[in-house]
């Protein structure tokens, strides 16, 4: 996700800030998809702009799993996960075996990984992951499909979320510039206040002095009118 | 009819396999290839990557007896290639990067490379997204009159467009489907992605030595791209609607 709205959404969606409604629902989605596949265990990764790499925010299935895996740091492309980010298209992979016949399992792991990538537009967004350990289980073009179904709707919810959140802080700018505004506005009444409550004399000479501005203010606007007739930029 | 078209007709997969083949370059645009697996030593006759230098595009060789994949994905389509179309030389142009910066201009500035190299077959196991949709389609077209055949995945992910090339009608567009590679596939029309290929759980080699089973688009792919090799290498000079026509005519119903 990218900007600091997502990198908060990221951060709380981690465990930092407390679970929002957008990350039960991604949870929700997530434990749904690994059950239509029939795997084990399943995995959120969202793509960190700033480190530029996936990171683990959930796992369902196992919370031994997620203890350990939440946080941790995926670069793209490396294995599964990353291939499915850097391609940006859903992978399944299996073991690894010395032969072509597919004898000799040359390392541990899963049986079956299926890994799809969340994009908005043109967008990075992460990789949804599921896994089996069950002896001979593969994952084939039905998970695949399947999964990449439910991959494309957890980016409909992280966009929208991502979005939600923009929206909620840009309204919070906006607040706080009208708050800074008028505290400026009281700031200005009581300074004159003060002057002409310590000092009635000035009275004429302040009234001058806001003509002048007024004047000086005025005349810009006529100027820049001048330089920008009404309807052109 | 051509002559060489109907004799491309009249031959089964397995007669033509074991005929006298000439070689074929194939391009594969992918992630590089392990030049250095048992299945692959040997096979790599170029190998290139392409990265933005000051912000400009730039083709440099790699060299072909070393491990050029980043990821592993190229490997395994390269080897999926050999195994049907023993007639392959393949030229390996290493698009995707650790980083995948570049994306669409970087994969623009293969194809163009491509196309100055007249390599008969370009096969690109990847989508694009369409923000360099007229560079892509040029760079395509500019093959295709040149007789070259582009095979291109269809994008997995069911949302955001099939992705390019392979929405291009000067390009081969490639779907999964459930048939068994290579000789096995249907041919759709009306649609952009023409033909639905085997790639569920091919068995496929693996960068680093080894190998697994794989499933995606990005597999079905290169199993097409076999079959061009082995077309054209027994036919020198078919053209790419010739090519669509003899998949058309060889699809299962």
């Amino acid at each position: 996700m990218s900007d600091e709205h997502g990198a908060r959404w990221l951060s709380q969606a981690i465990g930092l800030g407390g679970a929002g409604l957008e990350v039960q629902a991604s949870r929700r989605l997530l434990t749904l998809a690994v059950g239509a596949v029939n795997a084990e265990e399943g995995s959120l990764l969202l793509w960190d702009e700033q480190i530029e790499e996936l990171r683990f925010v959930a796992t369902v299935g196992n919370d031994e799993s997620e203890a350990v895996l939440k946080g941790q740091r995926v670069p793209l492309g490396k294995g599964i996960t990353g291939l499915a980010a850097a391609t940006r298209a859903v992978q399944v992979g299996a073991p690894t075996y010395a032969d072509i016949q597919q004898t000799e399992r040359l390392a541990g792991g899963p049986e079956a990984v299926v890994a799809a990538p969340l994009i908005a537009g043109d967008r990075l967004l992460g990789v949804m992951t599921a896994v089996s350990f069950r002896p001979g289980q593969r994952f084939g073009r039905e998970e695949a499909s399947a999964y990449g179904e439910f991959a494309a709707v957890m980016s409909v919810v992280l966009e929208q979320a991502r979005r939600l959140d923009a929206v909620a802080s840009l309204r919070s700018e906006t607040d706080a510039a009208a708050t800074g505004s008028a505290a400026v506005e009281r700031e200005i009444v009581a300074r004159l206040s003060r002057i002409i409550g310590d000092h009635p004399n000035v009275l004429g000479a302040v009234a001058q002095l806001f003509e002048a501005i007024e004047a000086l203010v005025q005349g810009q606007s006529m100027r820049h009118r001048r330089a920008h007739p009404r309807g052109r930029p | 009819m051509t002559s060489i078209l109907r004799q491309a007709l009249d031959v089964s997969w397995e007669e033509l396999a074991k005929r006298e083949l000439v070689p074929v370059d194939v391009a594969i645009f992918d992630s590089g290839i392990d030049c250095t697996h048992p299945a692959l030593t040997g096979r790599i006759a170029e190998s290139y990557g392409v990265a933005t230098v000051d912000g400009r595009e730039s083709v440099f060789t790699l060299p072909t007896d070393s491990n050029n994949d980043e990821f592993g994905h190229g490997t395994a389509v390269a080897s999926i290639i050999t195994r049907i179309a023993p007639n392959a030389r393949l030229f390996d142009v290493r698009v995707l990067g650790r980083d995948n910066t570049g994306g669409e201009e970087i994969l623009t500035a293969a194809l163009n490379h491509g196309v100055e190299k007249r390599w008969p077959v370009l096969n690109l196991s990847l989508a694009a997204g369409y923000r360099m949709r007229g560079e892509l389609d040029a760079a395509c077209e500019a093959a295709y009159y040149q007789g070259q055949i582009v095979v291109a995945a269809k994008r997995n992910i069911p949302i955001g467009g099939d992705g390019l090339p392979a929405e291009f009608s000067s390009c081969i567009g490639v779907d999964l489907g459930s048939y068994e590679p290579p000789f096995q596939f249907a041919f759709r029309t009306g649609t952009p992605i023409e033909v639905v290929a085997g790639g569920d759980g091919v068995t496929v080699a693996v960068r680093g030595g080894g190998w697994t089973t794989m499933t995606g688009t990005s597999f079905a792919t290169p199993a097409v791209s076999g079959l061009c090799a082995l077309l054209l290498g027994a036919f020198p000079g078919l053209l790419p609607f010739e090519i669509k026509s003899i998949l058309r005519a060889r699809a299962i119903p």
